[in-house]
């Protein structure tokens, strides 16, 4: 038998052979497509997210943080116990939506709190859940919020967080401390735990706060506190 | 219209038939004939051929898969016309490459009287041995053998890169040889 009849010989396969393997121009087609596009897509989102994270503009949330759905502290601006905290000029507490879009100092996250509690990370349980302890707990101006300064390590999950919101509370505001890589600590996150209306929480993140190492933060609290606790007296 | 209602059409002998088959089978039979020609003239008049031979042979033949049957129809007239066009003047399309990667595994014979039933020996031995291929490698090896798909096509088609297409293809070849050589295929 010379080659052609050997390629004949093959003409002559199994027709279930030759169904299977029926050219398909729409999977080459897909072939073709899916990956170009997918080149097209990332650059993109590199053309129009690269620019905000390396060169954020003013009013804008940096890289990782996400807005809150609801502006929290949004309705302390209105309240009669702090009508001033709305009129701060920078003020992120004064009901503006601006409130998730730019840095906060701590001065104005604990002015939005009414308590600030310093706990710390006593242990890592599986699939990240954490425990921590109250260290000391000050509080400050407003029945509705309560800080936590949480030392403990990035990533952080606040799942295991223990704590139960009491009738009234509408938010936590936390800080997670991560290692700076040189012995010392930073803080890199800090968020919004909203109280929703079923009483489960939701953990929004909302900034970053300027410059405040951890321990730099433990010793400023109590005096920052202090200095904005709001008694009967005052 | 189903593949069933146009086989009873041939089978009742109606020229709707053969139209009903061009409508529905004809680009894919031209696509298989582009493959092996060159010539779009020789191609049209392959499918041409090819309608009319499914016109001669059906009945008695009922095909269970009728684009398997108008495909190889189709297939074995582009071949031979490509032989006779390659007698002419060596040179047609991806049938030239595919005829010179065959030529590992027999060697150069004339055809003799006996041609017929070696080619059931061998295409017997053919099946098996895709049988107990994996699909994917069926799969290719069909499309370069059968379809006379070009390798670059191959390797588009299961998102491979052509270098790895050719090595495949040759690893198929050096084992169909080897089968065939179990088989006791006297080629």
């Amino acid at each position: 038998m010379n080659n052609d009849g050997v390629i004949k010989s093959i003409g002559d396969i199994d027709p279930e052979f030759i169904k299977e393997a029926r050219p398909d121009s729409r999977r080459r087609l897909w072939a073709r497509v899916v990956p170009a596009a997918a080149l097209a897509l990332i650059l993109l989102i590199g053309i129009f997210t690269l620019p905000k994270i390396l060169w954020p503009r003013e009013g804008e949330y940096t890289a990782g943080l996400q807005p809150t759905a609801e502006p929290v502290g949004a309705e302390y601006g209105g309240q009669d116990s702090t009508p001033e905290l709305g009129s701060v000029p920078g003020s992120t507490y004064g009901g503006d939506v601006d409130y998730c879009l730019r840095r906060v100092t701590l001065e104005e996250m604990i002015a939005a709190s009414d308590l600030v509690v310093h706990a710390e990370c006593t242990a890592v349980g599986e699939a990240r859940k954490y425990t921590f302890r109250v260290m000391d707990s000050y509080p400050v101006s407003l029945p509705e919020s309560i800080v936590l300064m949480i030392p403990s390590y990035h990533g952080t999950s606040l799942e295991g967080l223990e704590y139960s919101p009491k009738e009234g509370d509408r938010s936590i505001l936390f800080f997670v401390n991560t290692p700076d890589g040189e012995g010392g600590t930073r803080y890199t996150y800090n968020g919004v735990i909203r109280v929703l209306d079923d009483g489960t929480l939701k953990n929004d993140s909302i900034s970053d706060l300027a410059d405040y190492t951890y321990d730099g933060l433990v010793k400023a609290l109590p005096e920052l506190a202090e200095k904005l606790i709001k008694t009967p007296e005052n | 219209m189903n593949d069933p209602d146009v086989i009873k059409l041939y089978f009742e002998r109606s020229e709707q038939a053969v139209s009903e088959t061009k409508q529905k089978y004809g680009n894919y039979m031209r696509s298989i004939a582009k493959r092996i020609l060159r010539d779009e003239r020789d191609v049209e008049e392959v499918v041409s051929d090819a309608v009319l031979a499914a016109w001669n042979s059906i009945p008695p033949e009922s095909p269970r898969d009728l684009a398997a049957y108008l495909g190889r129809l189709c297939r074995n007239a582009a071949v031979d016309r490509a032989r006779a066009n390659s007698r002419k003047k060596r040179g047609g399309g991806e049938y030239e490459a595919v005829l010179d990667e065959i030529a590992e595994l027999v060697p150069s014979a004339e055809a003799g009287p006996e041609e017929a039933a070696e080619r059931l020996a061998v295409t017997g031995a053919i099946n098996g041995f895709l049988a107990s291929l994996p699909k994917k490698k069926r799969t290719m090896f069909v499309q370069r053998y059968w379809y006379l798909m070009s390798e670059g096509e191959i390797a588009r088609e299961h998102l491979m890169t052509r270098s790895a297409v050719s090595m495949q293809l040759s690893r198929l070849r050096a084992a169909l040889k080897e089968h065939l050589k179990k088989e006791d295929v006297d080629l």
